[in-house]
């Protein structure tokens, strides 16, 4: 499988926090902690399109994890299985507060408007205006393409387990996933 | 133009290109671009304090008969 999303990062107090948490917990869920909440951070981050209640939802995530990693049974991959509890913690959190507008349809005429831009390469300037360039872009994507291009970002996930976390098969994320691609092109480009 | 200014025209030309290159990335996919966002994207320290309190407030796994026994 290819490397991690992140693992080429220096992250900050990374080691520390790992330590921490295997002062207080199992030595295993402060590695867990380690391993995977920068994943889970960045996901509800962009699902939630807010710093503040991302770093509540990652907290919930965890100590959700953590109340049930007794009953983890392996079925799945670890990644996975934190994954599924954080969509349906953001998915909850969306739900209930009724703040986001959604694109539920694309029509053709958008489909012809977004060929040309989603042929060209993605430029982008390495600044801090990034974050909310990309920000402006998934919020404008229906729910479902957002949530693909989120998960097929995080290269230690198989087409198959991105279909078991969003209920289809891994052709059907393949499809999907050219389609999310047109249309977060043409946006990002708008976001220039 | 004389040969002397021609080179130093080119010599800014390429400086500038240089430059250029430097300040963009280009990806090709959304998910490139959603990789350079992470990689520049840490986890706010503030979250495993918090979690390392919620944990020490909830309720702790109660022993086995086994291990009730034998702890005595």
């Amino acid at each position: 499988m290819a490397a991690d999303i992140c693992s080429d990062t220096p992250v900050e107090n990374e080691g520390a926090i790992a330590a921490r948490l295997a002062e207080w917990s199992s030595p295993e869920f402060g590695a867990i902690y380690e391993e995977h909440s920068r994943q889970i951070y960045y996901l509800a981050l962009r699902m939630l399109s807010d710093p503040a209640q991302a770093e509540d939802a990652t907290h919930d995530v965890f100590l959700k994890a953590w109340r049930s990693l007794r009953d983890f049974r392996g079925g799945s991959a670890l990644r996975t299985w934190l994954y599924r509890i954080a969509i349906n913690h953001c998915r909850n959190l969306i739900q209930s507060w009724h703040r986001r507008t959604m694109v539920t349809n694309v029509d053709d005429a958008f489909w012809e408007q977004s060929s040309a831009h989603a042929q060209t390469p993605l430029r982008v300037l390495e600044t801090a205006e990034l974050g909310e360039r990309i920000q402006k872009t998934l919020d404008r994507l229906p729910e479902e393409y957002r949530l693909l291009i989120l998960l097929v970002a995080d290269q230690q996930l198989s087409y198959e387990e991105i279909g078991e976390l969003t209920g289809q098969t891994g052709d059907a994320v393949r499809g999907k996933l050219h389609r999310a691609r047109k249309v977060f092109a043409s946006h990002f480009h708008q976001t220039e | 133009m004389n040969r002397r200014k021609l080179q130093h025209q080119q010599k800014v030309e390429q400086t500038s290109h240089v430059d250029q290159r430097r300040q963009t990335e280009v990806l090709t996919t959304a998910e490139e671009v959603l990789r350079a966002d992470a990689r520049q994207t840490a986890v706010p320290p503030a979250i495993a304090a918090r979690l390392k309190d919620s944990i020490a407030k909830e309720p702790r796994p109660r022993k086995g008969i086994l291990s009730r026994l034998f702890s005595r």
